[in-house]
Formats: C-alpha cells, sequence, structure tokens
C-alpha cells in the first residue's frame, strides 16, 4: 500500500456518522417540510455585516464540526469535513427554505440578517435546538466584541460548554443506549385530529410570533397554579379545540413535545440529543374547562418527564437503528422504510410545541440585545417558545392560510390580561402587503368566519 | 406608533394592511420604517416546468404513433418500436435531471440505464449481440472518459471523485465476467474497458491507496 503523502493528507476529509434522528432527516425532508430551523436575535441596533462575518469565520473555528456536508454512503449517510466557509448575507428568501439539496455537497446552516435582526438556520440533521443555540450564542458574543470592543471584552468561553472536539461530535444515543424492557404502560397514541384548513401553496410556511413580558406571563401561570410551559401547552390545546366540531372532538388533540435529552443524561454533544413525548386531549370525553386541560396537562409532564420514561422511548428508537436486518438494508430500500413510517406517523400528532426555555448571555451582551425567536418548518402547525430577559417568545409556523389558532391562541391570553405584539410573516404578503387575491382564494372564508 | 387589532387587542410591530390574525382592520398607520423583512419569494425551478413539457411532449408522441398505428390497422405492430424509443428517451433525460447537480454521478447512472437500453433493444430487435460487442464496453468508455474529462477541468478534492472511479471499476468486472463467459463474439471492445478499468484500480491503489480505503470505510459503514 502507498504512504499517504502531503497531497493526500490536503485531501483527507474527517467524517462522523449521522445520530438516530439525523438518519431520519435526510429521509423526509423535501418541499413539504424541509426539517431546517432559525434561530434568530432581534438586535437593538442595525447588524453590521462585516462583523458579523469576522464573528461567524471566529464562531466556526469554535465549532468546526459544523462545517461539512451531507454525503451518501451504500447503508447511511454521513457528514463530511468540507473547505467551504459560510458567508453571511442579507436575508434574500422565505425564512427556514432549503439547506440541504440531495447530490450538492453545501454547508448545511446559513447567517443571514435584515435590518436589526440576525437569523441563524440550519438544517436539523446537522445539530437540534440546544446545540444551534450554543451556535448563536457564540456567534452573538464574538459579534458583539467586535462592535463594541471597550463595552464588550469577554472570554467567548463564557457562553461554550466545557468540551472537546470529540465530546461535541459524540452520538449521546448510543452513548446512552441500554436494551431494557420498556414499562407497560407507556400512553400508546392512536391516530389524532388532523386540521382541515386550506393549505397555503405547496412549500410554503406562514410565521406568526407572539412576544408577551415573561413576568406577567409568570403571574398569570402562578396564578392558575402552574409553570409557563403547561399553562401555555393547555391553552394551546384548547384554542384548537375551540373550532373544532363536535365530530372533530371524538379525535384527540395530540401535540408532539419534544424534549431536551441532555437534562436528563449529561452530554456536551452538539449533535441532536432529543426525544420527545406525546400528549393527547380527547374533548369529548374530556371536560373543556381551561383548568382541567392545565390540571391533566401538569399530571401529565409529571408522570411522562422521568428519566426512566424518557429513556424507554430513546431505547426504542435507538433499538430499530441497532437491529442487524434493519442496518444491512442498502440506504435507498432504508429511506423508503423511514418515509413509509412518517407517512404512517404524521396521523398520530396534531401538532408540535417545542419549548427552547431561557436564553442567557453574558451582562454585558443585554443591553444590545432585544429579543429571540425560533422557528421550524412543520408539514402542519408547529409552535416554538423561548425566553431572553423580560421577553417571551411564542412562534408559531404552519401551512395552512387562515390563522385561526393562532387567534384563538393569543386572545386567550389578552383576555388574561397578557399585552401580546405581534410580528407576522407570510407568502402571500408583498411588500408588507397580503395579497388580496390570494387571501380571498386561501383565506377568505377563514377570516370571513372570524368577523 | 405601531398598528393595534382593537378585535384580538393585540399590537403588529411589523405593518400589515389587515390583521394577521383575523383579517380586521387595524388601526395606526402603516409605516415603512417598521417593516421587519425584506421582499421575499420562494424561487420556483425552471427544471421542474421544462420537464413535465417534456414529459407531455412524450406521451402525446406515444398516443400519437398508438392511435395512428390502430387507425393502420394492427397487423403491424410498428408502434412498439415509437413507444420504447420515447420510454427509453424518457428515462435517459430524467435520471439526467434528477442528477444534474452531481455530473460524475450521473455519468455512471446513464452508463447503468444505457446498458439497459441497448440490452433491451438488442433483444427487441432479435438478439443480434451488438449491445454486449460493442454497445456495452462503449458505454463504459464514454462515463469513463466523461468522468476523467471532469476530473481533470474542475479538480474536485479525491474524496469526491473516488468512489465513482470505483463503480467504474465494478462496472469493468462485469464487462470481464461476460468475456470470461464468452457472450461477446467481437471481444476487443470488450478486453479494452477492462483493461483500462484493471489500469485505473491499480493507479488509484498506487497512488491513492490509503484514501481509496478510508472512502470505501465511509461508503459502507454500518
Amino acid at each position: 500500500m502507498s504512504q499517504i503523502t502531503g497531497i493526500q493528507k490536503r485531501q483527507r476529509r474527517k467524517w462522523r456518522k449521522l445520530e438516530n434522528p439525523a438518519k431520519i432527516f435526510p429521509a423526509t425532508s423535501g418541499r413539504k417540510d424541509e426539517r431546517v430551523f432559525r434561530l434568530a436575535c432581534q438586535m437593538n441596533e442595525p447588524v453590521d455585516q462585516e462583523r458579523l462575518q469576522q464573528a461567524l469565520d471566529l464562531c466556526v473555528k469554535d465549532y468546526s464540526l459544523f462545517l461539512c456536508v451531507m454525503r451518501r454512503g451504500l447503508f447511511w449517510n454521513y457528514l463530511e469535513e468540507t473547505r467551504q466557509r459560510p458567508i453571511v448575507r442579507e436575508e434574500y428568501k422565505p425564512p427556514c427554505s432549503q439547506l440541504y439539496v440531495r447530490d450538492q455537497k453545501n454547508l448545511l446552516f446559513e447567517v443571514t440578517y435584515y435590518k436589526n435582526r440576525i437569523n441563524f438556520e440550519t438544517y436539523h440533521a446537522l445539530t437540534d435546538g440546544t446545540g444551534a443555540m450554543q451556535f448563536m450564542r457564540t456567534l452573538l458574543c464574538y459579534y458583539l466584541m467586535k462592535l463594541h470592543p471597550d463595552q464588550v471584552n469577554i472570554a467567548a468561553d463564557q457562553v461554550q460548554g466545557d468540551a472537546t472536539m470529540e465530546e461535541m461530535a459524540e452520538d449521546s444515543f448510543s452513548k446512552y443506549y441500554s436494551n431494557q424492557a420498556a414499562p407497560k404502560d407507556m400512553p400508546v397514541s392512536g391516530k389524532a385530529y388532523q386540521f382541515h384548513d386550506r393549505h397555503l401553496a405547496y412549500g410554503n410556511l406562514r410565521m406568526t410570533e407572539g412576544i408577551m413580558p415573561v413576568d406577567k406571563l409568570l403571574a398569570a401561570a402562578r396564578g392558575k397554579g402552574t409553570t409557563i410551559t403547561v399553562w401555555l401547552t393547555a391553552i394551546f390545546l384548547c384554542a384548537i379545540a375551540q373550532d373544532m366540531s363536535p365530530k372533530q372532538k371524538k379525535r384527540p388533540i395530540t401535540l408532539m413535545i419534544p424534549v431536551n435529552l441532555r437534562n436528563y443524561f449529561p452530554s456536551d454533544s452538539m449533535c441532536n440529543f432529543f426525544g420527545w413525548i406525546n400528549i393527547s386531549y380527547n374533548f369529548s370525553t374530556q371536560s373543556e374547562e381551561l383548568s382541567e386541560v392545565i390540571a391533566y396537562t401538569a399530571d401529565f409532564f409529571k408522570k411522562e418527564l422521568t428519566k426512566e420514561r424518557i429513556a424507554a422511548r430513546m431505547n426504542g428508537l435507538v433499538r430499530m437503528e441497532k437491529n442487524f436486518f434493519m442496518r444491512v438494508l442498502p440506504l435507498p430500500v432504508k429511506l423508503l422504510g423511514m418515509q413509509a413510517g412518517a407517512v404512517f406517523g404524521t396521523s398520530h400528532g396534531t401538532a408540535v410545541l417545542s419549548n427552547v426555555g431561557k436564553i442567557t448571555m453574558p451582562e454585558e451582551c443585554i443591553p444590545y440585545i432585544d429579543w429571540f425567536e425560533v422557528y421550524t418548518t412543520t408539514p402542519k402547525m408547529e409552535i416554538c417558545t423561548c425566553s431572553w430577559q423580560n421577553k417571551f417568545t411564542v412562534s408559531f409556523t404552519s401551512v395552512y392560510s387562515a390563522a385561526r389558532i393562532e387567534r384563538n391562541f393569543f386572545r386567550i391570553l389578552t383576555a388574561q390580561g397578557i399585552p401580546v405584539e405581534i410580528v407576522a410573516w407570510s407568502p402571500n404578503e408583498v411588500n408588507g402587503h397580503r395579497d388580496d387575491s390570494v387571501n380571498k382564494e386561501e383565506g377568505g372564508e377563514h377570516n370571513a368566519a372570524a368577523l | 406608533m405601531l398598528q393595534h387589532c382593537r378585535r384580538c387587542n393585540v399590537t403588529i410591530r411589523n405593518p400589515h394592511k389587515s390583521c394577521p390574525l383575523c383579517g380586521g382592520t387595524l388601526e395606526g398607520e402603516w409605516l415603512e420604517e417598521n417593516r421587519m423583512f425584506p421582499d421575499l419569494e420562494q424561487s420556483s425551478s425552471r427544471f421542474a416546468l421544462g420537464f413535465r413539457i417534456f414529459t407531455f411532449g412524450c406521451i402525446a408522441v406515444m398516443i400519437a404513433a398508438a392511435a395512428l398505428n390502430w387507425s393502420l390497422g394492427f397487423e403491424d405492430f410498428w408502434s412498439r418500436y415509437v413507444l420504447a424509443g420515447v420510454v427509453c428517451t424518457w428515462l435517459l433525460t430524467a435520471m439526467a435531471v434528477i442528477k444534474r447537480r452531481n455530473l460524475m454521478k450521473n455519468f455512471i447512472w446513464q452508463m447503468v440505464l444505457l446498458w439497459g437500453v441497448f440490452l433491451f433493444w438488442d433483444w427487441m430487435t432479435g438478439w443480434k449481440g451488438w449491445s454486449v460487442d460493442y454497445a456495452l464496453p462503449g458505454a463504459w468508455l464514454a462515463a469513463f472518459g466523461s468522468i476523467l474529462a471532469v476530473i481533470f477541468i474542475t479538480k474536485p478534492p479525491a474524496v469526491h471523485y473516488l468512489v465513482y472511479l470505483m463503480l467504474l471499476f465494478a462496472g469493468s468486472f462485469v464487462l470481464l465476467i461476460l468475456l470470461v463467459l464468452g457472450v461477446p463474439q467481437q471481444k476487443i471492445p470488450g478486453i479494452v474497458s477492462v483493461a483500462a478499468g484493471f489500469l485505473m484500480l491499480i493507479g488509484l491503489l498506487l497512488f491513492q491507496g490509503r484514501l481509496l480505503l478510508e472512502e470505501l470505510h465511509k461508503k459502507v459503514h454500518l
């Protein structure tokens, strides 16, 4: 065998296997759901492109595992190191647009800006919300250090984990996998209620965000004897139920709630490490009172969010991946199987509610940041929530042309005395105006019903 | 001054003509400086429209040929050649479009499809053996030449092309098996292809051996 030469050393590329959920994303991403999510930060002053580029160049040195492209193998896809570097651009395409293009070796994340807002968008196979948030916080630290060197004089490792590159690229699913049998009383979700609204044009998404003061939300949630997360989950269930007919109510509403597994299994991995629970509520057999929905949700969370039950779900997923017969199937057959599974699974969920949680930054950065927001692509409807200082954002993405669920949701909150500021974007809007021709055709009937 | 929807009791941060929640009238002015998004449009794929037009044209030709054949009487089923020709053209074009982003992968797929097309036409026209004698080695040599040209012109990193050279070798191995089994009557084109394939493999092992093994490990990891 030949000795490795200097040229060959330069041509070598590090690579890593995809972790459990990341294996599924390339199979199921497409125009219907690109599996892209956006973390955005609204600054208090216009974004400086040049300094943002300098900050990004520093940031990718710290997180070089993000500099990779998706490649196909005989049995699995994998991520391979690339020499491409990200370029900061002014926002130029709709939020959460396609990032992974099959047969095209391009980076799987992007940083853009518009006016005061910095957007970090990433393909979900690259990282999850926690990993992306760590990248975003580091980027913001570097950016503010470049922009205000006298005021922001900090070390970027204040927002970085104490992890080596190997630990950051670790597949924590494999690390924590055990072949233990699942408890017998795990909830089995059946077919769930599906929205019957008109869709936007294929591949389009509509975004609606509500910004609310954390202190008022907290006071209101405590007034109900619960937490913000439980309260908002219950409100989301009620907002969906409001417009359901008695016949539709016979099917339960099922919300898929992603869970950060790092809270249960210590990990510094920047790769995907999340699971989920499905909460189902049947408004035909259970009470329609918000207080009862809150009580049910609180009980459900208390029961399901334990290490043992979270582990049981995780092991179930990994067990399938570790199965020898599953592993030796050629990739195209696996992809077909995963697509079929995704189609089957879609009828078991109504919507998704994802809570990124409280975002923190070093003290020196606080005066320059107004709020954070998180959006993700969805084949139906999804809520992402996060909080920064006293601003709590609830961001809806939806493929439906009418905003009746969003309207119901925010009206329940304003009725409780919570002030809500709305930021909305829809592909039907031309120069900030809603395109009336599209509105009449696609959303007219629901808007009329709301009047 | 931000806009406000009295019915939803919410403030609208970025300007709208009507409430984004209920579609109702908003209080307050539409102010350009409050815009939070540029004009954004989903890019539409020209390939998709062009390919649909092409598919429609193919189906039209097939229907026209079958209809003409039917109206003239089915004693001589000549339209089968038109139907088969159009289907083959559509398959080759579809593959070229689907794999347009990766030229080397495209050439490999075109070679595999062409092998199928040639074998099918040879069989349909009364098996004279021209496919295995000339067409299969010819398609292999064309793919080999095209991939080498792409490598020399675009100079990609070795990890981007090693797998396609391995697949080309696998193709020449198939031709070797045909030669050993004595299928081709005219052996020279096949021998040339097999010799080129083995020479390429030896070159790869000598000059890119370590990278080749690494690449194989990536491609077949379980």
